[in-house]
């Protein structure tokens, strides 16, 4: 497997998981607002 | 009182749970992968932060703060827009009876799964399974094999639609996401540990950066992200619409997104390194049996299945029982923005909208489990997305953004937001989304009218597509035509905070 593709697959993964991540993160900070 | 979600938890995985659907785990990496690859995803997250969210920050928005399903509230923000709701609900109502089939044969094949059923050929056991007939016009009968998983997939949809909000659609989504999830996981690890896993996976994310440079590239990258996220066909407009007054639209249109992307993304790795697993057993490169939808799951998964040194029913099962949770939390986030309109609006009590929802949608589906099930499907999923689900999301956009004051859903979006949005969600709505769901909706029309579709006779195009088209706008006129409850005519009069 080609290293383009290694690294295109883990930003695919990496991006949008830990921009759910952060959101969460700023759901849970804000639960008692909500 | 309206009912609203127990938990904002609850909604947001209602909420996934609808987004992720079969498209994630069948269309996506196939997608990607004809699209440039790696490379494919520059677009496509451009799509999900110009389009993607600011579409669904735009639901939640409308659904939470005018508290209707799509008719009623689309009606509350201007009495003359409340056609489009109707015509998202006819849209929901179209894809309600042909989805459940596919839940149908998702159904049957986790049976088949246990002794794989399908042998050395599973395109003609698939084909011999359906009773294919050779067009949409020769139905061929009901398969009388499929009638007992037809009545469980409805028994099963129409007791947690029975339940509810709160004790049927959120408890079956806390149940059915977590179950997603896990046989995603088993299915990654399995695939990424078989030889031949990197020739699946350097197909799909490769990058051809030359791609970009493309027009029908980046068109495909907005088409994933519409057609992915449930948006302009009344599910997440009904949803938000249970949402208690103070929740914040904005990270949950976040959190829902990439939450959907996340998985869709994660899947194809599952998928693709299994694929080129297969394609190493049999000798060829992994192009020759890549493929996306039905061909996918009913033909080119079974033949890999069988092909995997071990455990064989067992990842069967995780991958027609990951199909079936996906499926299902769809499948009743579609009927229930429809059973949300007609309660709305004619002041029905749940389960009575229920009913007067599932009849129908039971008595049509059957059509489905002909021999002409396929084909019908095939045209009217064809039709129902590229025109029906496009032209309501362009109208949808425009109508708010241009003839209502997007500044007014913006405040009211951040209202009670933990971070708010600026001035770039209206421009990407006013500008970048119309421009794009507008080209997709030309291309699409014209490519109809002037190539057919999917090479089956005009006759079978006319009827079930543009046909399905004609049943939606007809639809749309006449419940808008229709009285509704006492006080709803003049809904337009009700000010946001009599609304409240």
């Amino acid at each position: 497997m080609s290293t383009g593709a290694i690294i295109m697959m883990i930003i695919g993964c990496g991006a949008l998981w830990g921009g759910c991540a952060v959101s969460l993160g700023i759901a849970f900070k804000h639960r008692n607002k909500n | 009182m309206r009912e609203q979600w127990n938990t904002k938890a609850g909604f947001l995985l209602a909420a996934i749970g609808s987004a992720v659907g079969l498209g994630n785990i069948w269309r996506f990496p196939y997608i990607a992968a004809q699209n440039g690859g790696g490379a494919f995803l520059l677009p496509y997250f451009f799509a999900i932060l110009t389009a993607g969210i600011p579409i669904l920050i735009l639901e939640y928005t409308i659904g939470k703060t005018y508290r209707g399903g799509a008719p009623v509230a689309l009606a509350r923000i201007n009495r003359k827009f409340e056609w489009l709701g109707w015509a998202q609900v006819m849209v929901a109502f179209m894809i309600t009876i042909y989805y459940f089939a596919i839940i149908v044969w998702v159904v049957s094949y986790i049976g088949f799964s246990f002794t794989q059923a399908w042998g050395n050929d599973p395109t003609t056991f698939f084909v011999k399974y359906l009773g294919l007939t050779s067009s949409g016009t020769d139905l061929g009968g009901i398969q009388t094999s499929l009638i007992f998983p037809f009545l469980l997939v409805w028994i099963i949809a129409a007791v947690i639609l029975y339940a509810g909000i709160k004790r049927g659609i959120e408890i079956a989504c806390k149940i059915c996401l977590p179950i997603l999830l896990i046989m995603i996981v088993i299915l990654v690890i399995r695939g990424v540990t078989l030889p031949g896993a990197s020739d699946g996976l350097e197909y799909m994310f490769r990058p051809d950066w030359h791609a970009l440079g493309d027009s029908s590239v980046w068109v495909a990258a907005y088409g994933q992200i519409f057609f992915s996220l449930s948006i302009a066909f009344a599910i997440m407009i009904s949803y938000s619409s249970y949402l208690p007054k103070k929740t914040d639209v904005v990270n949950s249109a976040f959190i829902t997104a990439t939450a959907n992307h996340g998985f869709e993304v994660f899947a194809g790795i599952g998928v693709f390194s299994i694929i080129g697993y297969m394609a190493m057993q049999q000798g060829v490169p992994v192009a020759d049996v890549a493929g996306a939808g039905v061909g996918l799951a009913f033909m080119t998964f079974p033949t890999a299945i069988s092909t995997l040194p071990a455990l064989n029913a067992f990842f069967g099962v995780c991958f027609f029982g990951a199909l079936f949770t996906a499926g299902l939390t769809s499948l009743i986030s579609i009927i229930q923005a429809v059973v949300s309109g007609m309660q709305d609006k004619f002041g029905m009590n749940h389960k009575k909208a229920v009913t007067v929802v599932l009849i129908p949608a039971f008595l049509l589906s059957i059509l489905f489990i002909t021999g002409a099930g396929l084909t019908i499907l095939d045209i009217i999923d064809a039709f129902v997305n590229q025109i029906g689900i496009t032209a309501c999301g362009v109208l949808e956009v425009l109508l708010m953004t241009w003839f209502f004051n997007p500044e007014k859903l913006r405040a009211e979006a951040n209202e009670f937001s933990n971070f708010s949005i600026g001035k770039w969600w209206t421009w990407c709505l006013k500008i970048v989304t119309v421009i794009i769901l507008g080209i997709m909706l030309i291309l699409n029309t014209k490519t109809f009218i002037t190539k057919g579709y999917g090479g089956y006779a005009q006759l079978d195009v006319n009827i079930y597509g543009w046909g399905s088209i004609a049943i939606i706008v007809i639809g749309a006129v006449v419940f808008t035509a229709m009285k509704g409850k006492d006080g709803y005519r003049d809904l337009h009069e009700i000010s946001r905070k009599e609304v409240e």
